[in-house]
């Protein structure tokens, strides 16, 4: 099968992307002189994108859901639910760096040190829809977990992918009504050559993406094949592996 | 160790553990599956 065939090659290419990632971001990214944490600071290089990335992937969940609920085809169910996993993964890493950074750059060295940080945390409108957005998807895993596979799951799945995912948008654009920081907005103050290194890590994210999803793709397809061989076995007899 | 330079490698450990600690339960289940 094609998904089959490219499945080695992106698990290459998604190491490959990680190792350049860290190249660019530890060693080609230069130090921030301004940030009262500038070794943290390089964090920014995989916050971001694993946060663009988490974005995609929860997108592909959304295009997911929509189809499955036109054309009835399991596969599409399946995509989403590949979309879901990965990005909750993505997510986690972006909120979490997220978390280090801030912690060191406002709170022991910089402008807030000794102010409490959970609390300041909160008043951060940028975090909050970020941990909601989490939390929806993960809400999403769990729906699907306590469902027995079938048509039935997945449209309900699908509904409640489309309805949570007004939560990206929502945590996208939050960064318009908080102090956190927007690099990706134009007038960020962010060096032209930073952007456009931040832009190409983004890049490697998404081939990151591309592999997560399509390994997870592949175990949700022979999970698939594997129950059906089980609810049939004579046609499972003949071949019937995705 | 610096507070700057134990943020950094806390957020490296992040990444890569939360990437690495993925894949690797993608490639068993993967494995399982098969």
């Amino acid at each position: 099968m094609r998904l089959q065939a490219l499945a080695r090659p992106l698990a290459v290419a998604g190491v490959l992307a990680v190792v350049l990632n860290l190249v660019l971001g530890l060693v080609v990214a230069p130090t921030a002189a301004n940030f009262s944490a500038p070794l943290a600071q390089r964090l920014f290089y995989f916050h971001v994108p694993a946060a663009i990335a988490a974005y995609a992937a929860f997108t592909l969940t959304a295009a997911g859901a929509l189809q499955y609920l036109r054309t009835r085809a399991a596969r599409w169910d399946r995509l989403a639910a590949s979309g879901a996993e990965v990005g909750a993964v993505l997510t986690t890493i972006a909120l979490f760096t997220g978390i280090v950074w801030s912690r060191v750059e406002f709170f022991s060295a910089g402008s807030l040190a000794g102010t409490t940080f959970t609390f300041a945390l909160l008043g951060d409108a940028k975090f909050v829809t970020t941990a909601a957005l989490w939390l929806v998807f993960l809400g999403y895993l769990a729906l699907r977990r306590n469902l027995d596979p079938g048509e039935a799951r997945a449209r309900l799945s699908s509904v409640y992918a489309l309805l949570g995912y007004l939560a990206v948008p929502l945590s996208y654009l939050s960064s318009r009504f908080s102090p956190h920081p927007d690099f990706l907005s134009r007038g960020s103050g962010l060096a032209p050559g930073l952007g456009l290194l931040l832009l190409a890590c983004t890049a490697l994210w998404f081939v990151v993406l591309a592999a997560l999803v399509t390994h997870r793709l592949l175990v949700e397809e022979r999970a698939a094949a594997a129950e059906a061989a089980r609810e049939a076995p004579d046609a499972a007899s003949h071949g019937g592996m995705a | 160790m610096s507070t700057d330079e134990a943020a950094l490698a806390l957020g490296l450990a992040i990444v890569l553990g939360g990437l690495g600690g993925y894949a690797l339960w993608l490639w068993r289940a993967g494995r399982t599956t098969h």
